[in-house]
């Protein structure tokens, strides 16, 4: 039976580019992003107003470094643990692999990133495939962010 | 089986005239939908930059447009096969002829972005015999703007 859990990172000082949320499937047991947020809150008011890039991208094969770890929450608490991993703001990002381009917007730095498709819509990777969650840019000056997925493991 | 793809574009520039952000063909007896859709810039920020632009999806356009480029659709699902429609994004030479059928039109904050997510009920649905569907930043002639979009594409 598929599973729901949250992966996020809070209060964390943004000032190059980076992978926001690096996942990684278990064997047998693909995931899907089923929703994201993602905003900051150190940069308030029309003057710091800025656009920011980002990118879903599927396939890399070599893990990014220089963030760090989340451990995968079950929403239940019933559920089993993770079989997926996830490492977060990693501003070595994550590379090699047939990467393929799966989503791309940028998001206004005063309203934050709302990623909420459809159940049908919603990007999916298997083993081996890293999938990415990537500003694609360095924000004009340092932000402070915080952001959450939800993924759904099979 | 109905699949799912997604197309995109990334920081491409849209000249102060119109663009067809996503040019879709349909395949031969694979009609296609629009499911979900994404666009937004990220120059002109702040309120002395805002500005209203006009957005419209529009079918049954015959001649191709240019000036852009070739986006190959990637299914959601890594396990499905190949789309069968094909994608151009950017054009800045816009569709043309044939007997164009506005299926929505709206106009946007520059500073926020479009979000469109219609019911599956009312998604915009395109075959072989419309021709092309375009989704165009129509009639356009404010600044220069980059942007980044993407739609999620249902095909049968």
């Amino acid at each position: 039976m598929a599973q729901y859990y949250v992966v996020e990172f809070e209060g964390v000082s943004v000032s190059l580019a980076q992978d926001f949320f690096e996942l990684t499937p278990a064997d047998d047991r693909p995931i899907e992003i089923v929703s994201g947020e993602i905003g900051q809150y150190s940069d308030m008011g029309d003057a710091e107003e800025e656009g920011l890039r980002l990118r879903i991208i599927r396939g890399h094969t070599t893990s990014g470094s220089g963030g760090s770890t989340s451990t995968p929450r079950p929403l239940n608490p019933n559920y089993g643990a993770a079989g997926f991993t996830c490492e977060i703001n990693n501003t070595t990002i994550a590379s090699a692999g047939s990467a393929v381009n799966m989503w791309s917007v940028p998001f206004n730095s005063r309203i934050g990133w709302f990623y909420n498709p459809v159940p049908e819509a919603r990007i999916v990777a298997n083993q081996a495939s890293l999938i990415v969650v990537r500003l694609l840019a360095a924000p004009t000056d340092a932000l402070s962010m915080s952001g959450s997925l939800v993924i759904k493991e099979h | 089986m109905a699949r799912y793809y997604s197309v995109e574009f990334e920081n491409i520039t849209a000249p102060a005239a119109d663009i067809d952000f996503f040019e879709l063909a349909a395949a031969d007896d694979k009609p296609i939908e629009i499911v979900y859709g994404v666009i937004g810039q990220f120059t002109d920020m702040g309120e002395a930059e805002e500005e209203g632009l006009p957005m419209t999806i529009t079918r049954n356009i015959t001649a191709s447009g240019s000036g852009g480029s070739v986006v190959t659709p990637r299914p959601l699902n890594p396990n499905d096969a190949a789309a069968g429609f094909t994608c151009e994004v950017g054009n800045t030479t816009t569709a043309s002829g044939g007997s164009p059928e506005i299926l929505h039109a709206e106009v946007i904050y520059s500073r926020i972005g479009w979000f469109y997510l219609p019911p599956a009920e009312a998604r915009p649905k395109l075959s072989q015999a419309e021709n092309l569907m375009i989704v165009s930043l129509s009639p356009w002639a404010g600044d220069a703007l980059s942007l980044s979009g993407t739609l999620v594409v249902k095909e049968y």
